[in-house]
């Protein structure tokens, strides 16, 4: 197993250093003038000519890639053409935001919606199984962005519940650092639950209906063990698959629920870097997003492993 | 006549929260979204009305209440003399910065750093008499010499200053002299009746920085403003504290900390206004301002000079005979526009920088109005009787995109067909905005027209997009520019705006009007057509 993941991780990185290349010359084939850029478009031009000198943006693109990527590998993500500012002083503390509202909305989603996916499957057919799923899928049908309306002036203006920016007051409590968090998690869990408890329901109706679980119960297995021990372990792996899937869009994707919330979170970061072509922001960015992305797979790939023996015999085989 | 000079009365005071009121914050939030709307078509909800209102304090604080909140838009670039360019990062400067003079909204100048200045009778050489008893925020005595310095370093070169462009053609580096510790003269290359409002907040870059100041001004804020930087985040927002040692006894700050939080949208700062999370929002669009209830918001209206260019190539291409440029101009419905556009908050533009507001304006040059019949009339005098096809060129923002959209359906109504490309970002000033024959580009207020007659319209402007060449234009130009006679320059905008409107390089269709809500418990918070916003004057009653 150990080797199986060394090998992942290897993949990983031939991944990454891919995004790199692809996501550093497309922005570099892009149209635009970088100085044009910082300085603004009523600049002098002498200025703008003479910045763009400056930042080398006359030499081969390249040489311009080697440097990055030199950069990188030591740990300097170059400095943002916008503010003048080292990218990673910028991009981080918007990724720790991104990271706090995605997990928070990860404590709320995953239970809740493995949950409403056994209680469905559970009731198959029933009335707590069509609300569940009917009404998950119309949550998930409604966009991020009006959930986040209806939620602020329900529970921001009206009923003065929760507060209607996100942004938790400087030395908060733990408690004061979620407070705000709740609304746009919440708009979260609207717009995700119907599809991870579908897709756990799904899963679970499979299982129930495999010759394990119909052996299981002939054994005179308790029920609620068969499901524990036989039914969720196989019915979970796709909802994991699901759950890893939506990590990109839950770190790099919520720039409406950002905007709405003023909360300045990494896809906030990431529309301003493409907006403003703000290129070392944007190539840090994106590689952020990928190694994100990469490694939640790897995990899934691991939690897949320990879940089922079968996985586990194929790939000690 | 704008809203800014109508005078409004507030309805009476209404306590809880209606269904009009939640329809009124939905259109806040989510300007756009169909469900929102379509509450707000069954509702019986009428836009409210707001009030023009003197921001000067009138009433003592009954509790000292040590902390304000704005929200204010976030800076595009990063917040510095040099690099701002934007009204995130000036309205930072503003606060943390003092200029040798202020701009203020009646379109006069309050001394600052600069307690006086005169000309000699040519208007070549200015000398300033700099205040004494100023310091900045790490103690350093303010002087002459730090003045003279400011200067030098926004001309030189190799700094790329903002600024630059605005002294170019008017100072050198050689014109800037220290005469003695507290008197500055300037030498101009040439006559400029209005250069103490080049050198004032006007040129927000031109805050008076310590003669030994470098560079990275983010690290400290470096100023001798009423607030000093006490945290700041690119993302976030900025922290002030007062200044104690703050010069103008009138304008102490009365807050302990300011904290301003930065947007990216205005319903979202107009979302928090309402919530009760801020005091004032520094500048909001109109339809989300007119939305906010009155018993508990006011609305600081200032007349500016924020306008749209709208260009049309004079050098070749299908606007090259003027017929058919006073055409195109004759098809818009500019009350209309500023109606549907602005909610009423602007002036009428008549293709001319020289905006209703501006006291050399001369009111009596003949308002450009709707004339679909004369329009086509000079189509077929032109030999475009049937119209053509144009692309015309912009930046995304929701006024050029409804400008955009307005320009489009009225043109069509002489037989112009207009593709519209407006594209994301700053590719418009990259690739067309010089080089295209109908384009959309946006300009900042300014308390004299020197800028747009200098750089967007005369034969040398270097910002002139409708490459507009005339001769008496020119001269027209020079002469108000370089008078600071107020008979001369009046003389000179009258001839100004009969040959913009008789040659029609650009279409003006309205001047903005900037919107600020605050609480009604606020007053003596104050904004500009720049786009500053003073609050060293402000409490909460």
């Amino acid at each position: 197993m150990a080797r199986y993941i060394i090998r992942r991780l290897l993949l990983a990185v031939v991944t990454l250093w891919l995004v790199t290349a692809v996501v550093f010359f497309t922005t570099h084939i892009l149209p635009g003038n970088v100085a044009l850029r910082i300085l603004g478009p009523f600049a002098q031009r002498s200025a703008i000519d003479s910045l763009n000198e400056e930042l080398g943006m006359n030499r081969p693109v390249f040489t311009q890639y080697t440097d990055w990527i030199g950069g990188v590998l030591h740990g300097d993500l170059g400095t943002s053409l916008k503010y003048n500012q080292p990218v990673a002083k910028i991009l981080f503390p918007a990724l720790v935001y991104s990271l706090k509202l995605a997990a928070l909305a990860f404590v709320l989603l995953v239970p809740l919606s493995i949950l409403g996916g056994i209680v469905a499957a559970l009731n198959r057919g029933k009335i707590a199984d069509r609300i569940i799923t009917i009404g998950g899928l119309s949550a998930a049908m409604v966009p991020e962005f009006v959930w986040a309306v209806i939620l602020v002036l329900v529970f921001g203006i009206q009923f003065s519940l929760f507060p209607v920016t996100a942004i938790p007051k400087d030395g908060a409590s733990v408690f004061g650092q979620i407070y705000p968090l709740i609304l746009p998690a919440i708009c979260l869990v609207l717009v995700l639950f119907g599809y991870v408890a579908r897709i756990t329901r799904a899963g679970v109706i499979e299982a129930l209906d495999a010759d394990y679980t119909r052996t299981a119960v002939l054994k005179g297995i308790p029920r609620q063990q068969v499901i524990r021990k036989h039914v969720l372990r196989n019915a979970l792996l796709p909802t994991i698959a699901v759950i890893a899937s939506q990590i990109s869009y839950l770190v790099g994707g919520l720039v409406a629920v950002e905007i709405i919330f003023n909360y300045p979170g990494f896809g906030l970061a990431l529309r301003t870097s493409v907006t403003y072509r703000d290129f070392p922001m944007l190539q840090a960015s994106v590689l952020v997003v990928a190694a994100i992305i990469v490694l939640v797979q790897v995990l899934a790939d691991i939690i897949f492993i320990i879940l089922n023996p079968r996985i586990r015999q194929k790939v000690s085989n | 006549m704008s809203k800014a000079n109508e005078e409004l009365t507030s309805p009476p005071a209404r306590t809880g929260y209606s269904r009009r009121d939640f329809i009124r914050a939905a259109s806040i939030v989510g300007i756009g979204i169909p469900l929102v709307g379509l509450a707000a078509c069954s509702s019986d909800s009428n836009s409210s009305d707001t009030t023009a209102v003197d921001t000067t304090p009138s009433t003592e604080p009954s509790v000292a209440v040590t902390l304000l909140r704005v929200g204010m838009n976030k800076p595009l670039q990063e917040v510095g003399p040099y690099t701002t360019a934007d009204q995130g990062g000036l309205g930072i400067l503003g606060n943390a910065g003092e200029y040798l003079c202020f701009s203020n909204n009646s379109f006069e100048l309050e001394p600052r750093v600069a307690e006086s200045w005169a000309a000699n009778s040519d208007s070549t050489v200015w000398t300033f008499k700099i205040r004494q008893g100023i310091t900045f925020h790490n103690g350093q005595a303010l002087d002459a010499e730090d003045v003279v310095q400011t200067f030098l370093k926004h001309l030189d070169e190799a700094n790329k200053s903002q600024a630059a462009g605005a002294l170019s053609g008017i100072l050198q580096a050689a014109g800037v002299k220290k005469v003695d510790d507290y008197t500055v003269e300037f030498t101009l290359d040439a006559p400029t009746g209005g250069f103490p409002f080049i050198v004032s907040s006007d040129t927000y870059n031109l805050i008076i920085l310590p003669r030994d100041w470098t560079s990275n001004w983010t690290s400290d804020f470096i100023g001798c403003g009423p607030w000093i930087m006490e945290s700041y985040s690119v993302e976030e927002g900025v922290t002030f504290k007062r200044n104690p040692n703050y010069w103008d006894p009138t304008r102490q700050p009365a807050f302990e900390t300011m904290e301003c939080t930065f947007f990216t949208s205005g319903a979202s700062s107009v979302t928090q206004l309402l919530a009760g999370e801020l005091d004032a929002v520094t500048f909001v669009d109109p339809t989300a301002a007119t939305s906010l209830p009155t018993d508990q918001f006011t609305l600081q209206i200032a007349n500016t000079i924020t306008h749209l260019q709208v260009h049309l190539g004079c050098d070749a291409g299908v606007f090259k005979d003027k017929r058919v440029r006073q055409a195109a101009a004759l098809t818009l419905d500019r009350p209309a526009i500023i109606d549907g556009l602005l909610q009423g908050y602007g002036d009428l533009g008549n293709d001319s920088p020289m905006a209703p507001a501006y006291a050399t304006t001369d009111q009596s040059v003949e308002q450009r109005v709707k004339d679909i019949a004369k329009a086509k009339e000079l189509m077929a005098d032109a030999g475009v009787a049937d119209g053509f096809d144009v692309t015309l060129e912009s930046f995304k923002r929701d006024d050029i995109d409804l400008l955009g959209q307005v320009i489009q359906s009225s043109f069509k109504e002489i037989g112009i067909n207009v593709t519209l490309n407006i594209t994301e970002g700053f590719g418009y000033y990259d690739q067309a905005w010089l080089n295209s024959e109908l384009g959309i580009t946006d300009y900042g207020h300014r308390g004299i027209p020197n800028v747009y007659l200098n750089r967007a319209y005369k034969s040398t402007g270097d910002w002139n997009a409708a490459h507009y060449k005339s001769p008496a234009f020119d001269a027209a130009a020079d002469k108000f520019m370089t008078s600071a006679d107020f008979a001369v320059q009046q003389e000179a905008s009258k001839e100004i705006q009969e040959i913009l409107l008789e040659d029609t390089p650009i279409i003006t269709p309205y001047f903005a009007n900037t919107i600020t809500p605050v609480s009604n418990k606020l007053v003596g918070f104050r904004t500009t057509g720049m786009g500053h916003f003073d609050a060293a004057g402000a409490v909460i009653i």
